[in-house]
Parts: C-alpha cells; structure tokens; sequence
C-alpha cells in the first residue's frame, strides 16, 4: 500500500496539467528515499518564488495544490508548505537525488535534498522527532558525528531561524553525546 | 507576523489569490474590512467598509490570512479573529487543516491560549480541539494584554463619548 507521502504526490502528479519538478523537503523525503519507517500526513518543498513561478505558467501548479489539498482533506493529508529558503549547505542543489517510483509520475518530477541538507533543515525546529529523523540519516547514510558537526558548521542559517537552529543544534549535540 | 512568531514565511497560493481580490486595497486592510462585511466587528479600518463579502473567499481564509508568517503583526486584529472564531460560522477542522498548510496554526494557538476563561464558548473549544499543537518554532515574542477580549456593558464610565456640557 503506498505511504502518505507517495499519495499526496501521486495526487498532485493527476491534478497538473503540465509537466514539472518539484522538490521534497521534511518526512516525505526521508520516508520515500531514505527509507524512514514513520508516517506523515503532509510534504513540504523547498522551490524558490522563480522555480514556483514557471510550475504555475506551465502546469497549472497552483490550482492542482488546491484541488490536491481538496481531494486529500476528508483524510487529513495535505501538502503544506513551499519553502523559498530553509536551513541549507551552500551546495545543497547540486547535491539532490531524483525520487523514483514505480509506476513512475507522469507529468511530475520529484527530487530531494541529499543527507547533509536534510540534516540541517533539520534544525529549523529540532523536536524530538526531528532529531531521530537525523540519526535515522546519519545510520542509513553512514554519516559520523565529526561529519555532521562540519556539515552544520557550514549551514547558511536564514536570519529569522538563526535562534531555533542554535538550541536544535545544542540539543543534537547533547543527543550525539548520548549515543556515542 | 513571521518575526514575533520566530516563523520563515512560506510561499502561499491562499495569500496570492487574496491579494488578487483585493486589488488596490494593502491586502491587511483588505482583510479587515472583508471580516467586518461579514458581521464581524473586532477591528476597523479608518472608513468602515459596509458591502457584502466577497465571492470565493471563505471565513476560514480570512481569518488563516490575518495569522499567517506574511500577516501584519497588528494586535487589533487579533480582537477580530477571537470575535470571528466566537460566531461560530467556522468549521473547526477546515480552520485547523488551513491554519497548519498556511502556517497560522502557531499565531492561532497562541491566541487562543490567551482568551480569558469568559470569553470561551462552544465555538473556541471545537477549534481548540480541531486544532493540533504546533511544533515548537520559537517564542511568540508579543506583550498584549488579553484582558481587553471580555466584553464589557457600555455605561457612563467606559463610553468614549463626551456627555454633553
């Protein structure tokens, strides 16, 4: 049976009436790529306002959210937010991966943020369930505590973000220090 | 609103579609005068906007777009808002559901944490209820007093208007 986050897209894959890519941000991406065995009633994405701009002139994306979040309400699935920004590395387009699926979407494309910036848009909130969604990373991914110390290091933290992501990131180090 | 609420704003189709109808009119405005159209007086602009409300927008969008990151920090509004979940015309779950798409779900919980115990009703508790607790993204860093929510009889004392001489 296909997860939540596979419904919601193949939902908005139907209601588009061009084709066009979009990227996964949060649970969804980790449950459909990283193999995250939790469930999640919403995707998010990370588009910037021009990525956004030519979904809307070429596939109609701004009444296929609508009717998406319309067909999907009665069973509390939405797709939510679209990030023009989040806690990211500077690399972080060049390092995302394409989802694949079978049957595959037609006429949607979807990719993902690679491990390391999935880990820092982590710590946008850094609740506890974010935090096992990084370990969960950093098992699937082999990734050590060193890496991920230099990977976050490295994070261009947007302004108004730049206090929740100090306290997520003391909590993670708390929580490394734990388990370790 | 995205700064007392420590909030990125995300994109919103809801707050275009929104701009649209209101044209001319700075949307915060706009949003006020499209509650007061509704019967619901909490806030008022400088005219006061008489009319019938608009085609297509519902009361659930209003009031997600006067929460919202993008919205105006304004805390006259917040007046409207309570008075506009007091009516009862709201349908609790289609609040909460567009509330967390558009991100207002942590202005909207916050207020409703602070209505005084005298004001609540069955209308604020079905939304309490419908309405799951946002993820903790910060402080909502606002000092408002909650106390001028109780609505109180007009008298002597408390009407503004000068008796005259």
């Amino acid at each position: 049976m296909a997860s939540n986050a596979e419904l919601i897209l193949r939902t908005l894959d139907h209601s588009l009436t061009g084709p066009g890519r979009i990227r996964l941000l949060g649970g969804a991406a980790l449950i459909l790529v990283y193999g995250r065995e939790r469930s999640t009633d919403d995707a998010a994405l990370v588009m910037d306002g021009a990525e956004v701009q030519a979904l809307v002139d070429m596939s109609g994306f701004s009444e296929a959210v609508e009717a998406t979040n319309a067909e999907l309400e009665p069973r509390g699935l939405s797709l939510t937010h679209i990030w023009a920004r989040s806690i990211l590395t500077p690399s972080w387009r060049s390092a995302c991966r394409v989802l694949q699926l079978e049957p595959p979407f037609a006429p949607l494309s979807v990719e993902v943020p690679g491990p390391a910036d999935l880990i820092t848009s982590k710590l946008a909130r850094g609740d506890d369930g974010d935090l096992d969604d990084v370990m969960h990373l950093m098992r699937v991914e082999h990734l050590s505590a060193e890496v991920v110390s230099q990977v976050i290091d490295t994070a261009v933290v947007p302004e108004l973000l730049r206090e929740g992501f100090s306290t997520a990131r003391s909590r993670l180090e708390a929580r490394l220090a734990r388990s370790s | 609103m995205a700064e007392v609420s420590a909030q990125s704003p995300p994109f919103s189709f809801l707050r275009c579609r929104l701009a649209s109808k209101a044209g001319d009119v700075a949307l915060h405005a706009w949003l006020i005068d499209e509650a007061n159209r509704r019967g619901d007086h909490g806030a008022f602009n400088r005219e006061v906007s008489t009319g019938v409300p608009t085609d297509g927008i519902t009361d659930e969008e209003v009031l997600v777009a006067l929460l919202m990151p993008q919205a105006e920090a304004d805390a006259r509004t917040w007046k409207l808002v309570v008075r506009m979940l007091q009516s009862g015309r709201l349908d609790p779950l289609r609040l909460a559901s567009l509330a967390r798409r558009e991100r207002g779900d942590v202005m909207l919980a916050w207020l409703l944490a602070r209505v005084p115990r005298t004001e609540w009703g069955p209308a604020l508790e079905a939304v309490t209820q419908a309405l799951r607790p946002p993820g903790h993204l910060g402080p909502v860093t606002v000092v408002w007093d909650a106390s001028r929510l109780v609505r109180r009889p007009l008298t002597k004392g408390t009407s503004w208007r000068r008796t005259p001489s």
